[in-house]
């Protein structure tokens, strides 16, 4: 680096790292004022910058650099996008290399495949058989053993195991393709004794192996996009945090954060892991786990998730769950595992395929001696090309796709639509469902009150209570009186700031604001006080909890709280009937109380189940049940979590944060009951997939292997060649991960 | 609710800033001095308090920033 030297006065800008008070500043300024050839140095503790002007015959760069590293600091490099979120892109690269690899075998069988071919059924070709077949053994050689390797392995390995599967299939319709070629081209003369002609299936195998070659790759591509929702959430953590170690903050890969590690968090930066806020606050996005759509406030004492996104403010939070314990780290297990998992209709699906290879490989022997045996001459040609098309028309490979890419795609289009799925099996009992219990707190309301009226006394401004209340609970952490200091906030209205602030747990706070005497709370708490409230008494309050204010022993006004109903709930239950369920809601409240939400959202009296205590929900669920109803319940997920694990399906509605994910089936990471209907609608659709997937795969075997046996030859002379064979195979294939694909179309609005 | 979240400060004596004790010790942001452990906001603070302690308690010494 050559530092820029304007006429014999030297000035350098240089970042320094460590910065924290005026003290610093102060102390380089003298270490970098001491140094010869030094003329001034300013130091800014904002841009974190020492300017220098110096004499450049006296003093260099290093030197500049010495004195400050003297004072105790280091002078950072200037901020360089440093390779980050390699890994990720060197697993995606590997991947892809192997897809690549699959379709350029795939073409290259093919293409040779279809050369010979060509080749072989010139039209009046000028070339005799003999020599075409010679010509053809090196490349065909090439493409059984080096593209079709892996078949053969796989055969092999399968074979070991006493195991029948579809690379056994593939490695026997292609090898005895390719050995029977191999005979008629090495002896001639032999073959031609025999009284069979020169033709060969070289062309055959090539294009099979080609063909089944091609599914693969579909088959990568396809999974490559349905694991897409496991990458995307894995792509939101963050490789490095800033961790503050003896000497200053270290920016380590975040692997090797432990609990109990204090960890600084930038503007802009991603939080690392999970922890709590020790200093500092800002606004973090937890829209990415949460669906939330406002940033989050964090104070210290609040829990701040790993993945999240720090807007504005900068904090330092102590670690407390790192690694496989973060939030991100389960939800992503949560995905992984319902993907891997089994339904039970797959189960079925292999156990069919199981004895599903070794009866094919029965009817082709069958048939291989039925054409020896009663086919016409030249008899063994026909019985080996029709074993051959039985073998590879048999090929299940579109059986094995079907349920593994619904489930694959189904849950990977859940997970974007922050709808964790815990498994196949919970797709199939969403589908049963006939009844939806809603829990009423946190599912249907939001779970924390709001302001929902302010009657000030005769005198005062609607604005000047909501001030003056906001003002004296400010200090207070009641989520009532954040409701009001919320609500006056969303009014634009500015608190002000309140002195000898106390606060009498479940009463009220007490605090001087604009030099009078407050008091804010329960009549009782005022009452008390000696405060006449009855100006304040008789006027209706409904469901809601009121708080009285009083100012210098004057009652001033009263502002009513609630919890209140979602946004999107009435919609909700609205579509969850539309789909044909019974929608029920649960509550530990009044029945008064139960029904004016339940008439908020469309529950009729008839289906609320009012003043059931916490430990009966369960019970309530086991009811339904017994009527003969399949059970699905939606709850918060801590609280009702025996009344999730005793229903059917048992859906967890929450924070994702917090929420008890191994106690649900379902877990929905936002907290809009939207996510409800679109779940059942979303397993619905998985299970028609994984049954239309498995009926065009079998459908197709049963209907074609006597096609390929040869039983219409005797009535239609109809023969399937074995490359149609594998062409309408790999079609099957490819129907079935399409069909699957289709799920990607789902949308959850 | 959160529990009141009560931040364990102290003051720097050089500068007077207010210091979370946890992050200073995380840091190694603390000196000992006739038995009491001091915490510094800064580098810049401690160094000066290590090149001489007694100076931060002379009765005349305004910490300032």
């Amino acid at each position: 680096m050559t530092d820029p030297t304007p006429d014999a006065a030297g000035e350098l800008t240089l970042p320094v790292v460590g910065m924290t008070c005026a003290s610093c500043v102060n102390r380089i300024e003298r270490f970098l004022g001491r140094a010869d050839g030094v003329r001034q140095a300013s130091v800014n503790l904002a841009t974190e910058r020492a300017t220098v002007h110096f004499d450049p015959t006296a003093i260099d760069r290093t030197g500049i650099v010495a004195a400050i590293e003297a004072a105790g600091y280091d002078v950072g490099r200037d901020p360089a996008a440093e390779g980050a979120a390699e890994a990720v892109a060197a697993d995606d690269a590997h991947r892809a290399a192997e897809r690549d690899e699959l379709l350029l075998s795939a073409l290259a069988a093919l293409a040779i495949g279809l050369a010979m071919m060509a080749v072989m059924f010139w039209p009046g070709g000028p070339w005799p058989m003999a020599d075409v077949n010679r010509w053809m053994l090196v490349p065909a050689t090439i493409v059984q053993f080096v593209f079709g390797q892996r078949f053969l392995v796989a055969a092999l390995r399968g074979a070991r195991h006493g195991e029948a599967n579809m690379n056994t299939l593939v490695a026997m319709g292609t090898l005895a393709a390719y050995g029977y070629s191999l005979v008629v081209t090495l002896t001639p003369d032999a073959v031609m004794a025999a009284g069979l002609g020169h033709e060969t299936y070289f062309d055959s195998a090539a294009v099979i192996i080609g063909l089944v070659l091609f599914g693969r790759w579909l088959e990568a591509r396809a999974k490559g996009q349905a694991v897409g929702a496991v990458k995307a959430l894995l792509k939101l953590r963050p490789d490095t945090a800033r961790v503050l170690r003896p000497g200053g903050e270290q920016e380590v890969p975040v692997d090797q954060v432990v609990a109990g590690d204090l960890v600084r968090v930038r503007p802009g930066d991603r939080v690392p892991v999970d922890g709590v806020v020790i200093d500092g606050a800002s606004a973090v996005d937890e829209s990415m786990l949460t669906g939330e759509s406002l940033p989050v406030e964090k104070r210290v004492g609040d829990r701040a998730i790993g993945a999240t996104v720090n807007t504005s403010g900068s904090f330092v939070m102590r670690a407390e769950r790192v690694g496989r314990d973060t939030t991100l780290a389960q939800i992503v297990a949560l995905v992984e595992r319902a993907q891997g998992s089994k339904a039970p209709i797959q189960r079925v699906a292999d156990r069919v395929t199981g004895w599903f290879v070794p009866a094919v490989i029965g009817v082709a022997t069958l048939t291989f001696a039925a054409w020896l045996l009663l086919g016409p001459e030249p008899s063994l040609p026909f019985a080996l090309s029709s074993a051959v098309a039985v073998l590879i028309i048999a090929c299940p490979c579109a059986m094995g796709l079907a349920t593994p890419t619904a489930i694959m795609v189904g849950t990977g289009k859940g997970a974007e639509n922050g709808i964790l799925i815990r498994d196949g099996a919970a797709l199939e009992e969403a589908r049963r469902v006939t009844d939806v219990v809603l829990d009423k707190t946190g599912t249907i309301t939001r779970g924390q009150p709001s302001v929902i009226f302010v009657r000030p006394a005769p005198g005062i401004e609607e604005r000047d209570l909501l001030r003056i209340a906001a003002t004296a609970e400010r200090g207070s952490e009641h989520p009532l009186a954040e409701a009001i200091v919320r609500h006056a906030d969303g009014l634009g209205i500015e608190p002000g700031e309140a002195e000898r602030f106390e606060a009498i747990a479940g009463r009220g706070v007490r605090a001087v604001v604009e030099g009078a005497e407050v008091l804010a709370g329960t009549a009782p708490f005022l009452g008390e006080a000696g405060i006449d409230i009855a100006p304040l008494e008789g006027a209706e309050v409904g469901t809601a909890t009121p708080i009285l204010l009083a100012r210098d022993g004057r009652a001033i006004g009263v502002i009513g709280l609630a919890d209140t109903v979602k946004p999107g709930a009435a919609e909700a239950v609205r579509r969850l009937r539309e789909a044909g369920l019974q929608v029920w809601m649960v509550t530990g409240d009044r029945r008064a109380t139960a029904e004016a939400i339940g008439s908020e959202v469309g529950i009729g009296p008839d289906q609320i189940l009012a003043e059931v205590l916490p430990g009966e929900k369960a019970e309530r669920v086991r009811r339904l049940q017994a009527g003969g109803a399949v059970v699905a319940m939606v709850g918060d997920g801590i609280n009702d979590a025996p009344a999730l694990a005793q229903a059917d399906l048992g859906i967890a509605i929450g924070t994702g944060a917090d929420v008890a994910l191994e106690a649900s089936d379902v877990t929905l990471v936002g907290d809009d009951l939207g996510a409800v209907p679109a779940a059942v609608r979303l397993s619905r659709a998985t299970m028609r997939t994984i049954r239309q997937n498995l009926a065009w795969a079998f459908g197709y075997n049963v209907l074609l292997i006597p096609v390929a046996a040869g039983v219409l030859f005797p009535v239609a002379g109809l023969l399937l060649n074995p490359a149609l064979a594998a062409g309408a195979m790999a079609l099957s294939s490819v129907s079935v991960v399409a069909n699957s694909l289709r799920l990607r179309t789902f949308r959850a609005a | 609710m959160n529990e009141l979240p009560m931040q364990p400060t102290t003051t720097d004596p050089v500068c007077g800033m207010d210091v979370n004790v946890e992050i200073a010790h995380a840091l190694g942001l603390t000196s000992e001095h006739d038995g009491t452990t001091y915490a510094f906001c800064g580098k810049g603070c401690k160094l000066e308090f290590d090149e001489n302690p007694a100076r931060f308690f002379e009765p005349g010494y305004q910490p300032r920033m």
